[in-house]
Formats: structure tokens, C-alpha cells, sequence
């Protein structure tokens, strides 16, 4: 294809692209004369692109859009929908005959032009019955809370490279990597001269930074996912009838660009199904008190290596009960299982293929495609979907899905010679066949698997590989209890785990996936192709039993394994303190070791403070500075700095959460056995309100704390989290989905600043109360919430503690 | 325009010649990682620098037998719908222009090479069969998938 002709095609549906959501918000104010313009200027770009190209036909389009613009922008015409849709109709042919120019495909027929260009010249005609069909769409892309002085960001600059040459680089750089390896093993092999092997670090350095940035190429704006959605919001609200004002959010995180492909279909699916089957039409929803336009929210947040998309829809919700009758009609659940079910197991009957719960199929969501698909390809990329719906208020459907495909943390596993790779998200825990903890047996040929009183079926890996299993003398063979989030765990047995590692996954051709238990492959730095294991398939072929064990108490149990698993330890620094005891510190409090000359430590009112730099920063535990150098801890949260004078730095180890005794007194939040040592924990939260902490006793109200923003925010994160789960409450992030299924009382911590953005307050209840916190000593007269200091740990705990009582009264 | 580059290689006996825009590189393949649960052509996994080459072994496609490998066998090298795959054939003789190029089939071709019979091509005066390295992907895609 002609070069130039290309760029024009590829910059033509940039544009396109671009425009495509401004179209949207340009119509609900066509006062709006930077987007006027900005859509005046691409028809213009491209009638003269096309006039230089000799693209008639396409000129011809875009000079007649361009005038009905320009007659718009001297006042002769008004933007009324039907001119917008005319508009509308003129950009999509345009589209449309670049990309067929673009894919050398055959030109779409010239002939509808003409009746495109006649609505765009017509008067607007019977415009009343018009408006009452047309869509509101608000566009809200979360940029509102950029500086206000710069309404519109300029968009950093970029450049245009082609996909294959990226692939290329991150080949390239693989390669490199691979050659670093090979040459550290010989230097090692040699014993090469310690100047040779300074310049190898600097040189391994190099290397990671340049994997780690070519990575970075791959990520995109999930922008990009959203920016077809306000028009295709707008066309189907106009054709359901239905007024609709969407909400983006989040647009600016980022995920790797296959993820935003494969995430794509599964969205448009579930937004298609709020619009068709969740929005009710005006009457509707005057009918049952609620406001004429219904509101779709589409919010985007990283949560740790995952993003979460969440669809909010204000409409009719879904019907339980039909999903339970049509299930019974088709024999997928039996009538005493119905009466048993819980409202989020019935709930979760839309995920069957073959339940669809409106009364008719439409064109909207179509037939066939139905929930079951979204959650079957939302899996297949190692996502979740949960989804949760409250009848006549509307249904939250949330996609987890990892940020990027190719990066996974998996464990190594040995079966007889060759080497596996298994998600580690997916592996619940590890057992060696011998411990105490297990029994497995053989029931007519089943072998079973019993872990703390729960049965779980068990796969010996080789007996699925058709190996031959390899009888070792004396050593264990590995139980790993594998699951994923909607099946039903069971136990995989392997010859051993050999260790952990971040494994950089490809997809696998065709014919490998075709076994049905390979999720993908791997090159680890060895240089030996390794296959990832794929639990879900494994559970597939191994054809397991797949009814879950309903007994609540197998639930709670898995539950809390899980979690377990999660919040079990913190990473800690050991040190000695001046008198020679050694203590521990959360590390993610501590910003650095630093020796500071005893010159500029000074007091002052009695308390003592060290200078660094132009700052005083306040010295945790005072005392007598006899040293030249003075080592000291800087600790530094939430942008509050305090120093800690040590004698020494020893070690960092993993200290477990929940101290094994907890203690509460001289700023000491408990005590962690470790190598035969028992360490004291430092109160961190005691030393940045201050204070010592009280030695408050009493019994604490069971209960669970939520914490808006736990993931995100340090200081919420290292500070508060410790003192509440030291306190002995439950702490969870307020963000997991996990919340609903909780039960017994809980409390919602946030900042103060806080709203309805952020996630506070969102399908908790207004049941759920809520402690604001705020970052100032002074309480702001204008505080509408009765906010508390978050340093102030003796109302903090109160309110905490009273909130519980009050809901468990 | 120039006449088309051919590669030629013989399989289970057989003199093939193949047009080398379908193909990458031939190679000598190091270890060969064996996958269960697949097809038995499907050999294995093999690394190539940074790649991970699917290993095909063209022979147990057209006459059931495997391929005896020595320490390092040839492969020729190729992406198939963005899966990079190795092709074990038993030798490599040249990679030439064919003045003329593809030539169509004359005779009947054997049932064993009957679906990936391409046409026929004539390189020094000895006619080699015309084949397509995607068909030897696809036809065992396609009987894994049975």
C-alpha cells in the first residue's frame, strides 16, 4: 500500500477514535466550542488529505460535514440531535472506507452516501418526537480533579510504532537476558576478578532496567477500552428508548495491552446487558419513583497486580426468583437445593449457560452470549467476575482481572524429570503427603485426600502426564491444594515444589493447548521451555466430582485459609536498641538506616529533635548522644517523619501479623517468637501519634474493620491496619467483593476527604457506619462528619469499638 | 520480477521443496522438551535463543513413524499464526530461485502425502513436491481438535 495513503488511513482512525467519545459529551452541550471545533478540524484534515490523495469520494463526505459544522459554528444551524446523528452517520462511512483501504478490503458501496449526505443538509425535521428517543450521555473521565486552570490536559508526546516492532525489542531483550545468564554462570564457573564482575552487575543492572521499561511499553490507558463506549451507549439508548447518563472512571490506569483486547468483549457484553436488561424506560422508572435517566458507572482501579472494572447500574436489578424457576425448568438445580439457596448462590445461577433472565431475547444482548461466556473468557485470562444485584436498585458487576498476561507469579514444581509452572494465585496450600495434617486413601480406585477434616479429591500429576510415577526412596511427595475462584479445590500430587519465581508467560501453540491442562509456556532463565499448568483444566480432565461441599463450616474454612495465606506475614526490620534488646519495626515504615554526626541532634522543650537538612524531624526515644555517629532509623509515613535512635541494624525477617502475645504498653504492640528469640514489636502507630500507648486492657467487640483505601494508601496500610488487627478486629480492604458474604458487625474506616468516588459508603447499606479520619491535630469547625485525628488512638479505638457494640446490641 | 526462492528437503524419503518466504531460518534444534497429552507429532518444546519453537515432526504426518533424533536435529523454523513452530525434517539440500516456479501435480500422489500436495516443482532436473508449511500446522490442529 502506498505510504502515504497509509498514514492517512492510520491517522484518519486515530482521529476517529479520539472523537468518537467527544461526540457525546459535544452533544449534551453544544456550547461547547472546543469540541466543535476539534470535530470542524478533522473534517477539514481530512478533505484536504483526500484532495491531495484524490479521494473524491471521501472529500466529497467530509467537505459537506465540514460545512454544516461551519454553518453551526457562525450560528445558522442549531446542533439539534438529528444533525449530531447526521454528523455521526458521515464520520462512521468515512471510518469505514478508511479501514477498508487500510485491510486492502473491497470499498463499501458508494450508493448510501448520498442518502447520508441529504439527512446531513436536511432542515430538522419533527424534531419533538426525536428528542424524546435521543440518549443523554455525561461524560465524566475522572479528569475533574486535575489542576482546574488547565481544563484539558495536553497529551504527552507520543509517537507511532508498529506493534511487531515492539515484539521485537522484548524478543531482543529476552535474548539479552538469556546471555547475561550464560555469561554469569561462567564468570562464576572462573572465578573472575572482582573488577570484572562490578562491571557485570552494572551491565545485569542495565539489563533489568531495559526488561523492566520495554515491559512497560506493552501497558496501555484503559482510555483505550473506554473510549467506544459513550457512543455505543449513545446509539443503543436511543434505540431501547431509554435516557442513560454514563460515568467513566479511572481511564488513566493502565493494563497490558493484550489484556485490554481480551477484556473488551466481556465489557461491551455486560454494558449492553445493563442498558437492555437493567435500565427500565423513563415511564418505568418514573413509575417506580426513581429519576427519568438511569446511570451507568464504569469504574477502573488497580488493586495490587490486578484491575478491577466495576459496571453500577441504577436499574430494575435482577430477578431471583426467575432465575431460580427457569433453572428448575431446565433441570440445572433440584427443588430442595432452591430452598436452600442463599440470595448470592441464587444470584450466581445467571452464570449458567443456557439462563438468561429477560422475558424475550432482544437484538441488544442477543441470544447465545450470555453471562456464561463473559465469565468463561473473563477466566480464561485468570479473571473473576462477582456480581451482586438488589431488586428495583440496580446490580454491580465487578471483572478482576490480572494487569498483564505475560507476567505471573508461579511456583516450580517436579514431576519425575521434567519441571512445571503453576499459578501461585491458584495454589492454596502446601503439604507433604507424610504430615500429620494428611491421610489419603484409596476408595475403590478414588484416591482421597482428608486435610484437617475436609475431603478433597486427589490428582497425581504423573498418573494425568501418563509418566510413570517415580518411587523415591524416603522422600514426601507434595500435596498442593489447588482451586480456583469459582471451582472446586483439590489436591494435586507432584514429586516436589522446587522453588517460587516471576514467570514472563507466552501463549502456547495450538496443538499444546489442545491437551486441555496447559495454561501457557515459559522460558525461564535456564533456557529450558516450561509448560504452566492450568488447574482449572486439570480438574477438567482428571473429570472430577465438581459439587462443592455446601457445610458452611468447609466454606469458613477455606475462607480463612485464604486469607491466612494473605495477610500472614509483614516483612520487619530486627534491630538492637541502645540498651542491647532486640526489637522489631514493620519495614514499610521505615524509609532508611542513616548515621547522622551527633552535632545535630539538639532538644528543645524537652523534647529532642535531629536536623536533617532544613527539617527537624522529632526523635522518637530520647536519650543521651554520646557517640561521634549516631545510627538512627528513619522512619517516614504518610509524609510524617520521625527518627529512631538505634545501637544497631541486625536483620529483616517476615514477622507474622497478629503478634503471638500482644502486649500493650510503652509502645509495644506485641511480642513474635523467631528462632528460638522472642522479639518485642514496635507500636508504630503509638510512636507517630507520640505517644506511649495507654494500657488499655479491656476486651475488644468482635467485629470486622473495612478500610476504604487499604491497598493504596501507606499510612492506612503499615499504621492503621496493625493497630486494628493488633486490637484484634478482622481488617479488610472495603474494595473486596468479599465484604457482602461477611457477616457479623462491621465498620467502615476512611479519610475524611473520602466520597462516593472513592467507594465509601457503596453497597455496604447505610446500616454500615462510618469513621472518618483526618490527617490535622485541629478539628475544622466546618467538618461535617465529626472526623477523629488519626493519631488520636484513645477515640479512635473508642469509636471503633463503640460502633461495633452498637450494631452487635 | 525474480524467480521464487525455493527451499528443498527431503522427509521419509521424499524430495519436497517449499517457498522460503513461509520459513524463518533451518536450524539445529538443542533439547527437546517432550509434552504429554498431544499429538505424536507434536515432539516437544525446543528453545531457540529467547523462542520457544512447537516441534513438528513432519514425518509421523505423512507416514506415523517418528523421526530418529540425533543429538541435534535440523529444523526448519516458522511462524504459523503467530506461534513459532520447528519442523523436523531429515535433510536440508538447497535453497534456490525455480525459474517457472510451482508446476502443477501430474501422477497420483501417495495417500500419505495426498493433503499437502501443493503442486510440483523442477530443480535440478529432478521434479521435488510443492508444499505449504502452514498445512502441516493446521491438518494436525485440526486432528487434534477431532
Amino acid at each position: 500500500m502506498d505510504d502515504l495513503l497509509g498514514d492517512f488511513v492510520a491517522e484518519t482512525l486515530e482521529n476517529l477514535e479520539t472523537l468518537s467519545g467527544e461526540v457525546i459529551a459535544w452533544e449534551t452541550d453544544p456550547s461547547d466550542r472546543d469540541r466543535l471545533d476539534a470535530f470542524f478540524r478533522f473534517f477539514h484534515t481530512v478533505k484536504g488529505s483526500c484532495g491531495f490523495l484524490n479521494l473524491p469520494r471521501v472529500e466529497k463526505l467530509a467537505h459537506r460535514a465540514e460545512d454544516v459544522l461551519a454553518a453551526i459554528r457562525t450560528g445558522d444551524r442549531t446542533p439539534d440531535p438529528h444533525t449530531i446523528s447526521a454528523v455521526l452517520a458521515v464520520m462512521d462511512r468515512i471510518g469505514d472506507i478508511a479501514r477498508a483501504y487500510g485491510d486492502n478490503l473491497p470499498v463499501p458501496a458508494e450508493d448510501g452516501d448520498e442518502a447520508l449526505l441529504d439527512a446531513l443538509t436536511a432542515a430538522p425535521v419533527a424534531p419533538a418526537p426525536v428528542e424524546e428517543l435521543v440518549g443523554e450521555v455525561e461524560l465524566d473521565d475522572g479528569s475533574a480533579r486535575t489542576l482546574p486552570s488547565t481544563p484539558r490536559e495536553r497529551a504527552p508526546r507520543t509517537i507511532r510504532i508498529s506493534l511487531s516492532l515492539i515484539d521485537q525489542l522484548m524478543n531482543a531483550v529476552s535474548d539479552m537476558v538469556l546471555a547475561r545468564n550464560e555469561l554469569s554462570r561462567k564468570l562464576r564457573d572462573t572465578n573472575a576478578d572482582p573488577d570484572v564482575e562490578g562491571s557485570f552487575e552494572r551491565l545485569s543492572a542495565c539489563v533489568a532496567d531495559m526488561r523492566d521499561m520495554v515491559s512497560k511499553t506493552r501497558m496501555q490507558r484503559v482510555d483505550r477500552l473506554f473510549t467506544a463506549l459513550p457512543r455505543m451507549v449513545r446509539d443503543l439508548s436511543q434505540d431501547l428508548g431509554k435516557k442513560v447518563e454514563l460515568v467513566l472512571e479511572g481511564g488513566d490506569v493502565e493494563m497490558d495491552r493484550e489484556m485490554i483486547e481480551m477484556v473488551l468483549d466481556p465489557l461491551t457484553h455486560i454494558v449492553r446487558n445493563a442498558l437492555d436488561h437493567g435500565l427500565e424506560t423513563p415511564i418505568e422508572r418514573m413509575a417506580a419513583g426513581k429519576t427519568e435517566t438511569g446511570h451507568v458507572r464504569i469504574a477502573a482501579r488497580q488493586s495490587g497486580n490486578q484491575i478491577v472494572i466495576e459496571v453500577v447500574d441504577n436499574g430494575r436489578g435482577i430477578a431471583t426468583e426467575n432465575l431460580v424457576a427457569k433453572a428448575l425448568r431446565l433441570k440445572l438445580i433440584g427443588e430442595n437445593e432452591a430452598a436452600g439457596m442463599t440470595h448470592a448462590e441464587k444470584l450466581a445461577l445467571i452464570f449458567h449457560a443456557g439462563l438468561s433472565t429477560a422475558e424475550q431475547v432482544s437484538a441488544i444482548s442477543g441470544r447465545g452470549v450470555g453471562m456464561d461466556v463473559v465469565r468463561t473468557n473473563v477466566e480464561r485470562i485468570g479473571g473473576v467476575v462477582t456480581l451482586d444485584s438488589t431488586v428495583g436498585r440496580g446490580t454491580i458487576i465487578q471483572l478482576r482481572v490480572p494487569m498483564t498476561l505475560t507476567i505471573i507469579p508461579g511456583l516450580i514444581l517436579r514431576c519425575g524429570t521434567e519441571l512445571f509452572a503453576i499459578p501461585r494465585g491458584n495454589v492454596i496450600e502446601l503439604l507433604h503427603e507424610n504430615s500429620a495434617m494428611v491421610t489419603v486413601e484409596n476408595v475403590a480406585g478414588a484416591r482421597v485426600a482428608t486435610i484437617r477434616g475436609l475431603r478433597y479429591s486427589v490428582v497425581d500429576l504423573e498418573h494425568l502426564l501418563g509418566r510413570e510415577r517415580e518411587h523415591v526412596e524416603g522422600g514426601a511427595r507434595t500435596l498442593m491444594l489447588v482451586g480456583s475462584p469459582t471451582g472446586v479445590p483439590y489436591a494435586l500430587g507432584v514429586d516436589a515444589v522446587e522453588n517460587h519465581e516471576e514467570l514472563v508467560i507466552r501463549p502456547a501453540s495450538p496443538v499444546v493447548m489442545a491437551a486441555g491442562i496447559f495454561a501457557g509456556m515459559t522460558l525461564p532463565d535456564n533456557g529450558r521451555p516450561m509448560l504452566l499448568l492450568d488447574p482449572a483444566g486439570i480438574a477438567q480432565v482428571a473429570d472430577l466430582p465438581m459439587e462443592l461441599d455446601k457445610s458452611e463450616a468447609v466454606q469458613a474454612e477455606l475462607q480463612q485459609r485464604l486469607e491466612e495465606k494473605q495477610a500472614q506475614t509483614i516483612p520487619a526490620l530486627q534491630f538492637v536498641e541502645k540498651g542491647g534488646q532486640h526489637r522489631l519495626i514493620p519495614l514499610d515504615t521505615v524509609e532508611r538506616i542513616e548515621d547522622l554526626p551527633a552535632a545535630l541532634f539538639g532538644v528543645t522543650e524537652g523534647q529532642q529533635f535531629v536536623r536533617l537538612q532544613d527539617r527537624l524531624v522529632r526523635v522518637a526515644n530520647p536519650g543521651t548522644i554520646n557517640d561521634e555517629l549516631v545510627k538512627t532509623l528513619h522512619l517516614k509515613v504518610g509524609g510524617q517523619e520521625i527518627c529512631y535512635v538505634v545501637e544497631d541494624v541486625a536483620d529483616i525477617i517476615d514477622m507474622p501479623i497478629r503478634p503471638h502475645l500482644r502486649v500493650r504498653t510503652h509502645g509495644i504492640a506485641g511480642v513474635v517468637s523467631h528462632e528460638g528469640q522472642h522479639l518485642e514489636v514496635i507500636d508504630a502507630h503509638a510512636l507517630f501519634a507520640g505517644q506511649a500507648a495507654d494500657n488499655d486492657s479491656g476486651a475488644t467487640a468482635p467485629g470486622t474493620c473495612l478500610i476504604a483505601g487499604l491497598a493504596d494508601d501507606p499510612w492506612m496500610r503499615t499504621i492503621l491496619a496493625p493497630l486494628l488487627v493488633q486490637a484484634g478486629y478482622d481488617v479488610r480492604d472495603a474494595g473486596t467483593p468479599e465484604i457482602e458474604a461477611s457477616h457479623g458487625p462491621a465498620v467502615l474506616l476512611c479519610d475524611n476527604g473520602a466520597g462516593q468516588d472513592d467507594g465509601v459508603g457503596e453497597g455496604h447499606g447505610p446500616a454500615m457506619p462510618i469513621i472518618r479520619l483526618r490527617a490535622q491535630a485541629d478539628a475544622d469547625m466546618r467538618d461535617p462528619h465529626q472526623s477523629i485525628y488519626r493519631y488520636d488512638r484513645a477515640s479512635l479505638l473508642a469509636a471503633v469499638d463503640g460502633a461495633l457494640r452498637r450494631q452487635a446490641a | 520480477m525474480s524467480a521464487p526462492l525455493f527451499l528443498f528437503a527431503t522427509v521419509a524419503g521424499t524430495d519436497i521443496a517449499m517457498p522460503t518466504d513461509e520459513l524463518e531460518a533451518v536450524v539445529h534444534l538443542g533439547e527437546i522438551m517432550p509434552i504429554a497429552r498431544t499429538a505424536p507429532q507434536v515432539r516437544g518444546l525446543a528453545a531457540l535463543r529467547s523462542r520457544v519453537l512447537t516441534v513438528i515432526d513432519v514425518r509421523t504426518l505423512v507416514t506415523g513413524d517418528l523421526t530418529e533424533m540425533g543429538r541435534a536435529p535440523l529444523a526448519i523454523v516458522a511462524e504459523v499464526e503467530g506461534h513459532t513452530y520447528g519442523l523436523l525434517i531429515d535433510r536440508v539440500s538447497d535453497i534456490c530461485p525455480v525459474e517457472g516456479g510451482m508446476l502443477p501435480v501430474r501422477g497420483r500422489v501417495g495417500a500419505a502425502w495426498e493433503s499437502y500436495a501443493k503442486g510440483m516443482i523442477l530443480f535440478e532436473n529432478r521434479l521435488h513436491l510443492a508444499v505449504s508449511i502452514p498445512d502441516f500446522i493446521r491438518q494436525q490442529a485440526l486432528s487434534a481438535a477431532a
